[in-house]
C-alpha cells in the first residue's frame, strides 16, 4: 500500500513537473494491458516486468490498471464475443493448436474467450492511447499548470519562507 | 578558472531502470531462501491443519520434502487419528510420493506419471492420543438446505420406525400367554365405525323408501290408460263426410298419442331416478363392507395380534441397523437433487427459485485445442498402492492396488479411470478385500461401475433388539459383504449383500414361552443375510431390503402360534359380524325387495303406456287407410259414370295405349 501511495504521489508530482510526459503516457498505456489481462497470467507478469525494469511511471501504470479493470469488467460481454469470433476462426485453428501445445504459451490463457477478447481490445488501444495520453499531459501542463503558476495565489505562496524551505529541501533530497 | 555560475548538468537517465535490479535480486533471493528453508515445514503444517479440520481429529505428517527441480513431493508416515478412539489411528500411510512433469507444467498442465502409496495400516496404536476436534456449537440458524435435509432425513427415519415399529416380539409373547381379548370383545360395539355407518344407512334407507313410494304413487295408473283408450274409441274412424272431418279425427288421435308419449317418458325418467338411487344405496352397502374389514384390522391391531409377515419381522429386528443408512441415503438424495446439474436430473428449473445476485464476472468459454496424445489439464497416469504385512507392525495390511488414468479429459487421453485394490489385514482377520472402479467417459454412453467385496471380517457384539420383551443379537460373528453399483444413462443400480456366518446368537426373554420359542427358532438359523438392492433414475433410487431372519422366524413361529392367532382373528371377525352383519343383511334384503317392487311396478306401467300408444297409432293408421280407400272408390265411381256401361273395357284400352 505504501509503495502504491508513493507511486501515486510520484505520478501527481511528475504530472505537474516539466519532465517525464513520455514515462507517464507509457505507464498509463501499459496500465490498459494490465487492466484487461487476468491478474495471474503470463502476459500480466510480462507487462509488469516491462513497467518495472524500463523507465515507465509505475504509479501511472497501477492507476491506469485499476481504472481499466472496471472498464474491462463492464465490457466483458463484448470481449467475450470478440474472443469467440477470433478463437473460432477455422484458418487460425492450426496456429492455436500449436500454441496450446507449446511450453509457456498456454499460461497466457489465450484459449479463453474473455482473455483473448480483452487482449485484442487492449493491444488495439495501447498505441493510440499512448499518443492520446502524451498529448493530454502536454496540454494539461500548458493550460492548467502554467496558468495556475501564473496566478497571484501561487506567486504569493512562492514568496513565503515555507516554500523557500521546501524548495531547498527538494533540491537537496529530491 | 572555472565558472561557478555554470548550471549543474542533470544526468540523463537511460531507458532501463537499473536501480530496480538490485531489489529484484534481493527479493528473488529471499523467495529462494523461503522455499529452501521453510516451505516444506509450512506445507507439512498446512496439511496437518487441513486434515484436522477435514477429519475432525489430529493428523500427523512425519516428514515432507518437495523438490522444485523435480517438481516432486514426498510425504512420509501420515497418521489419521480415530476420532472415536484417539489412542489409535483410523489408518496410517507409510509413504506417498509423486512427481509432476515439467514438460506439462510449462504448458499449464499437471501430469503425474506415477504416484506411489506404500504401507497402509489400520487401527494402529498412536504414540500419544490424538487431539479430537470438539463438536461444533449448535447453529441456531441452519441454512434452508440443511433444514430441508435434516427434515427429510428425520422423515425417513420416522417412516421406517412407523412402518416397522410394531412390537412384534411383545405381541407374540402376549399371544403365547393366551389372548385376554375375550372380555374386551364384549365392549367393542361403541368403537366399531361400521356400526355407526350402518345406522346412518338405515336411516337414509327409510327416508329413501318413503320418497320412492311417493314416486311410485305419482306414476300413471291403469285408469289413466283406460281413459285414453275410451277417448280413442270415441274418435270417428269412417264415413267421413268431408276431408275436414277426417283431419279433425286425425288431430284428436295425434293428441292422444302425444299424451301417451309424455306418460311413457315420465315413467322412464322415474324409473331411471329410482334405479340410480338403488345403485347408490347398493354402493354404500359395498363401502360398508370395506369399513367392516378395516374395523377387523383395527381390532386386530388393538388386541396386538402379530402379523407373521417375514419382511415386517425382519425390519422390526434390523431397524436399528437399517434406519441410519436409510436416513443418510435420504439426505444424500436430497443433496444430489439440490446440487446436481438439471441435465443429469432431467428436471425443469423452477423460475421462482432464482435468487437476486450481483452479476458474477463472466468466465467466458475456454476452448480446448488439444490434439491426440497431448496433455489434458490434469492427468494422473498411475498411482500404485502397495503394502506388506510385517512382524514390526502387524496392523499393516497386505494390499496391492492401482489407480490409473485420472484425467480432466478422457476423450483426449482415450483412457477411462480404472482402480483396483486387493488384499487383506491378517492381524485384524480381514481378508478378501477386492475393490474395483471404472469411470468410462471416453465416449458415450458414459458409465461408472463400482464393486467392492470383503471376503471375511470379524464382528463384535451387536444387539438387534433389546427391550422389555426380548433381547436378540449376537456376541460374535464373521461377516462377508459385497456391493455392486452401476450408473449409466442416468440410471443408478445398486446391489448390496451382507452375510453373517458363525453367529453366536444372544436370545433371551423374560417371558418363558417366548424365550423357549425364540431359542428354538434361532437354534435352527445358521447365518444371517441382509441384502439391499435398488434401481432408478438418480437420485430417486428406491431400496428394497430383505433378510433371511424374517422368513426363518416366521417358519418357527408358524408352528407355535399361527393357530392361536387364527383363533383370535376368528373371534374378532365374529364379534364385528354380530354387531353389523345382521343389520346389513336385513338392509340388503329390504333394498332388494324394494328394488323388485319398483322394477315390477315400473314394468307394469310401462307396458300399459306402450299398449295405449300402440292402440292409438293403430287407430290413426286404420283411419288413414279407411279414408284413402273410400276416396279411391268415390273417384272410380265418378269415372265409370262418365264413360258409360263399357267403362271397364275402355279403361283397359287406355292402359294398353299408355303401356301401363
Amino acid at each position: 500500500m505504501t509503495l502504491l501511495l508513493k507511486q501515486l504521489f510520484a505520478f501527481i508530482k511528475l504530472l505537474n513537473s516539466d519532465t517525464g510526459h513520455n514515462q507517464i503516457a507509457a505507464g498509463l498505456a501499459l496500465g490498459i494491458v494490465l487492466g484487461f489481462s487476468p491478474m495471474l497470467s503470463l502476459q500480466a507478469l510480462l507487462v509488469f516486468l516491462i513497467a518495472f525494469f524500463f523507465r515507465v511511471q509505475l504509479g501511472a501504470a497501477f492507476l491506469s490498471a485499476f481504472f481499466f479493470k472496471f472498464i474491462a469488467f463492464i465490457i466483458d460481454p463484448v470481449a467475450d464475443q470478440v474472443g469467440q469470433l477470433v478463437l473460432e476462426l477455422p484458418s487460425l485453428r492450426p496456429l492455436y493448436i500449436e500454441m496450446y501445445n507449446m511450453p509457456l504459451v498456454p499460461l497466457t490463457r489465450f484459449n479463453n474467450s474473455i482473455v483473448m477478447g480483452g487482449a485484442i481490445i487492449s493491444l488495439l488501444a495501447v498505441i493510440p492511447a499512448y499518443f492520446i495520453f502524451q498529448n493530454a499531459i502536454l496540454k494539461y501542463r500548458v493550460n492548467v499548470v502554467a496558468k495556475f503558476e501564473d496566478t497571484k495565489f501561487w506567486k504569493a505562496l512562492k514568496a513565503t519562507g515555507f516554500y523557500k524551505w521546501y524548495a531547498t529541501y527538494k533540491s537537496l533530497y529530491g | 578558472m572555472t565558472d561557478s555560475t555554470t548550471p549543474k548538468k542533470v544526468k540523463t537517465k537511460g531507458i532501463l531502470r537499473w536501480e530496480a535490479f538490485t531489489p529484484t535480486l534481493i527479493i528473488l533471493a529471499l523467495i529462494y531462501a523461503y522455499f529452501f528453508l521453510f516451505f516444506d515445514a509450512h506445507l507439512r503444517r498446512a496439511i496437518e491443519w487441513g486434515g484436522y479440520l477435514a477429519t475432525g481429529a489430529e493428523v500427523n505428517v512425519e516428514s515432507l520434502n518437495t523438490s522444485f527441480l523435480n517438481a516432486s513431493l514426498q510425504i512420509k508416515k501420515i497418521e489419521f487419528t480415530n476420532a472415536e478412539k484417539p489412542t489409535h489411528n483410523m489408518f496410517e500411510i507409510g509413504e506417498i510420493r509423486f512427481s509432476m512433469l515439467w514438460d506439462a507444467l510449462l504448458r499449464g498442465k499437471i501430469v503425474i506419471n506415477e504416484a506411489v502409496i506404500e504401507q497402509v495400516a489400520i487401527d494402529t496404536q498412536r504414540k500419544s492420543p490424538g487431539k479430537v476436534k470438539p463438536p461444533e456449537p449448535i447453529d441456531d440458524s441452519p441454512s434452508a438446505l440443511e433444514k430441508k435435509g435434516e427434515e427429510l432425513a428425520h422423515k425417513a427415519l420416522e417412516k421406517t420406525q412407523e412402518e416397522y415399529s410394531e412390537n412384534i416380539l411383545g405381541d407374540i409373547a402376549a399371544v403365547l400367554g393366551g389372548t385376554s381379548s375375550d372380555e374386551q370383545l364384549k365392549n367393542i360395539e361403541g368403537s366399531i365405525k361400521s356400526k355407526a355407518r350402518m345406522k346412518e344407512l338405515e336411516a337414509a334407507f327409510a327416508e329413501k323408501q318413503k320418497a320412492w313410494n311417493e314416486k311410485l304413487k305419482s306414476l300413471p295408473t291403469g285408469k289413466d290408460f283406460t281413459d285414453l283408450s275410451d277417448r280413442l274409441k270415441a274418435i270417428k274412424t269412417k264415413d267421413f263426410k268431408s276431408p275436414q272431418e277426417l283431419q279433425d279425427s286425425l288431430k284428436q288421435a295425434d293428441a292422444i298419442i302425444k299424451e301417451a308419449d309424455e306418460k311413457i317418458k315420465y315413467v322412464q325418467k322415474t324409473s331411471e331416478e329410482l334405479n340410480n338411487d338403488v345403485n347408490t344405496t347398493q354402493k354404500d352397502l359395498k363401502d360398508l363392507e370395506t369399513l367392516i374389514q378395516n374395523d377387523i384390522k383395527d381390532l386386530e391391531k388393538r388386541f396386538k395380534l402379530p402379523k407373521l409377515d417375514a419382511k415386517a419381522i425382519a425390519m422390526a429386528l434390523l431397524k436399528r441397523e437399517v434406519s441410519p443408512y436409510l436416513s443418510q441415503l435420504q439426505k444424500y438424495q436430497n443433496l444430489a437433487r439440490k446440487y446436481l446439474p438439471p441435465n443429469i436430473l432431467n428436471k425443469k428449473s423452477d423460475p421462482t427459485d432464482v435468487q437476486i445476485q450481483p452479476r458474477a464476472r463472466a468466465s467466458g468459454i475456454s476452448y480446448e485445442f488439444g490434439r491426440p496424445n497431448s496433455y489434458p489439464f490434469f492427468w494422473l497416469k498411475k498411482a500404485a498402492l502397495s503394502s506388506v504385512a510385517n512382524a514390526e507392525n502387524p496392523y499393516i495390511g497386505n494390499l496391492k492396488g492401482e489407480l490409473t488414468n485420472v484425467s480432466s479429459s478422457q476423450p483426449l487421453t482415450g483412457k477411462p479411470i480404472a482402480a483396483s485394490l486387493t488384499g487383506n489385514f491378517p492381524a485384524l482377520n480381514i481378508s478378501g478385500i477386492d475393490v474395483r472402479l471404472t469411470v468410462d467417459h471416453v465416449r458415450p454412453p458414459f458409465k461408472e461401475l463400482f464393486s467392492a467385496a470383503i471376503g471375511a471380517y470379524p464382528l463384535e457384539k451387536k444387539l438387534f433388539l433389546s427391550d422389555n420383551n426380548a433381547e436378540v443379537g449376537f456376541s460374535k460373528a464373521q461377516g462377508k459383504s459385497a456391493v455392486e453399483a452401476k450408473f449409466q444413462d442416468d440410471i443408478f443400480s445398486i446391489d448390496l449383500q451382507n452375510k453373517y456366518t458363525n453367529v453366536d446368537f444372544i436370545v433371551s426373554s423374560p417371558n418363558k414361552d417366548l424365550d423357549t420359542v425364540l431359542k428354538d427358532i434361532f437354534k435352527e438359523i445358521s447365518f444371517i443375510d441382509l441384502n439391499a438392492n435398488g434401481e432408478g433414475r438418480f437420485p430417486n433410487v428406491p431400496l428394497s431390503i430383505s433378510s433371511n431372519l424374517g422368513p426363518e422366524i416366521v417358519k418357527g413361529l408358524q408352528k407355535q402360534i399361527q393357530a392361536k392367532i387364527d383363533e383370535a382373528r376368528e373371534k374378532i371377525k365374529k364379534a364385528v359380524d354380530e354387531a353389523v352383519a345382521k343389520e346389513k343383511q336385513k338392509l340388503e334384503a329390504d333394498l332388494n325387495k324394494m328394488k323388485n317392487q319398483i322394477e315390477s311396478e315400473v314394468k307394469k306401467v310401462q307396458a300399459q303406456a306402450d299398449a295405449a300408444k300402440k292402440q292409438a297409432e293403430k287407430q290413426v293408421n286404420d283411419t288413414k287407410k279407411q279414408a284413402e280407400s273410400s276416396a279411391k272408390k268415390q273417384a272410380e265411381d265418378q269415372v265409370k259414370k262418365v264413360l258409360g256401361n263399357d267403362a271397364d273395357k275402355k279403361i283397359e284400352d287406355l292402359k294398353k295405349k299408355f303401356k301401363f
